[in-house]
């Protein structure tokens, strides 16, 4: 129980710009009760919501308009210094990509098509930590 | 009175023909234009259509998605099916919009969202429009058909794909023979049929097919080993290495014995990177009486990784080879066979040394 009220009340920022996709994370999120979920269409939205408010956790596609996934992450780590939880989303499952992300400090990496089953339980995990 | 006919005549020749020539030529410019007017005309009619109702599109089918994970879904989903048969009507290039963004989805999700798409692909009557398209004289239309039917799994269709495994248009055939190789319970049936290269292009679509396969799904390549087009051939040993079926082992062994060239290096390559060491001696028997410098190396690269003290003999004979790159490599084979040189002969003591120097430096 209490570990379930630990993943309650966060907020979490979805950058995805696949509307039907986007829509569909944001849904299931919701219904996990983990907290406000925000969804955002591409990088530029990403950086205003992220320079306006704090997030536990960040969802984000690699590929998007005005910033990448990446450039969002390395915005964060090494601009804003912080340590919010963040889940890469990409099509490539190429090592390289991978191991660009996690250098980058990316705490998750999933890639498409994915469960959003699977999904949700890789942020309850993260949110619980 | 003659002349001046003739004098007209030769006029009118003059101008005529060329007068002619000019009018035929401004026709066929106005023709091409107004083709490229019409087209373009298509293209906008099409973007205004897709951009007055995309935003629904996308609404409803997210709504679908949404609906699957919620338990009321039999009732919501009947509701916005309607919405989207509603859409359906309003123009005919919507359903095309629904399907596409129905495949982009499948390529986002998996699990129940899935049979989700699927399900709302039946529900519409989107087959129809790939199925229709098989029937079109333009072959991107055709091709496009064929890719929406493998990328939404309809394995009843691959039947209608035979007319086009031997199209004239070779990207047209390469998308035809892909969604065989996806969709067929018998992926590589039209090889039985190949008469020309199958190119590259063709080789990765398929295997790439191949590779959403299970094990027990694929296709038995060893009936392509000895095909007249040596590319059929030498793609099908590849597969073998490729997803490691080690049943062929014996059958490689023996293609050992018959092929040549090209097709042999490959199986050599092949028994190599499926480290089927029990070859080796298979293999020193092809490098004994081969003179082909391709299938030496290929050999001395097989002895490298799983010879032993027994190659040494042949390994020495390779050093003395013409070719430099023979002789490099049976170096390299006996360093990596901890081959103790113990001959008289200088020059190749000295050529040894000098080889292993460069390799080990």
């Amino acid at each position: 129980m209490d570990a379930h009220r630990m993943i309650t009340n966060k907020k979490i920022l979805v950058c995805e710009d696949d509307e039907v996709l986007s829509s569909m994370i944001q849904f299931k999120l919701n219904k996990e009760a983990f907290g406000e979920v925000v969804k955002v269409n591409n990088g530029k939205e990403a950086k205003e919501q992220i320079d306006k408010q704090t997030f536990d956790l960040i969802i984000s596609d690699i590929h998007m308009p005005y910033f990448s996934g990446l450039e969002l992450l390395e915005y964060i780590r090494k601009t804003l210094h912080k340590e919010t939880s963040f889940i890469i989303l990409s099509s490539e499952g190429l090592e390289k990509t991978v191991m660009e992300a996690f250098d980058m400090g990316a705490t998750d990496f999933l890639t498409k098509p994915f469960s959003p089953g699977e999904l949700s339980m890789r942020v309850k995990r993260l949110l619980a930590a | 009175m003659g002349y001046w006919i003739d004098k007209l005549a030769l006029l009118g020749g003059a101008y005529l023909v060329p007068l002619a020539l000019l009018l035929i030529f401004f026709g066929l410019s106005n023709f091409y234009v107004l083709l490229i007017f019409m087209k373009r005309y298509k293209q906008q009619q099409t973007e205004k259509v897709r951009e007055k109702y995309w935003d629904e599109i996308e609404k409803n089918l997210a709504l679908i998605l949404i609906q699957s994970m919620d338990d009321d879904f039999e009732r919501e989903h009947r509701h916005t099916l309607a919405d989207l048969w509603v859409l359906q009507g309003k123009s005919p290039k919507i359903s095309q919009f629904i399907l596409n963004e129905i495949i982009k989805q499948k390529s986002n999700l998996v699990g129940e969202a899935q049979d989700v798409l699927l399900r709302v692909y039946y529900e519409l009557n989107l087959k129809s429009i790939s199925k229709k398209k098989l029937k079109s004289r333009k072959w991107h239309r055709v091709a496009q058909g064929i890719r929406e039917l493998e990328l939404m799994g309809q394995k009843d269709c691959f039947p209608d794909f035979y007319p086009f495994l031997k199209a004239r248009n070779s990207e047209l055939r390469k998308v035809a023979r892909a969604g065989l190789a996806s969709l067929s319970p018998n992926p590589l049936s039209f090889l039985d049929y190949v008469n020309e290269e199958l190119n590259e292009w063709e080789q990765m679509a398929i295997e790439m097919r191949l590779r959403d396969k299970k094990k027990e799904d694929l296709p038995s390549f060893h009936h392509y080993f000895d095909h007249h087009q040596l590319s059929v051939a030498i793609f099908c040993v590849r597969m073998t290495e490729q997803f490691k079926v080690y049943e062929y082992v014996p059958k490689l062994t023996h293609l050992l014995e018959t092929a040549s060239g090209k097709l042999l290096t490959t199986v050599i390559q092949s028994l190599d990177k499926m480290e089927a060491y029990q070859t080796l001696k298979s293999i020193k028997h092809v490098l004994g009486k081969t003179s082909s410098p391709e299938v030496m190396i290929a050999c001395l690269r097989f002895m490298a990784n799983h010879g032993n003290s027994t190659c040494h003999d042949l390994l020495e004979e390779c050093m003395k080879h013409p070719e430099n790159e023979v002789r490099t490599e049976a170096v390299r084979a006996a360093i990596h066979l901890q081959y103790a040189f113990h001959q008289s002969d200088e020059h190749l003591e000295r050529m040894f040394y000098h080889h292993k120097n460069q390799l080990t430096a």
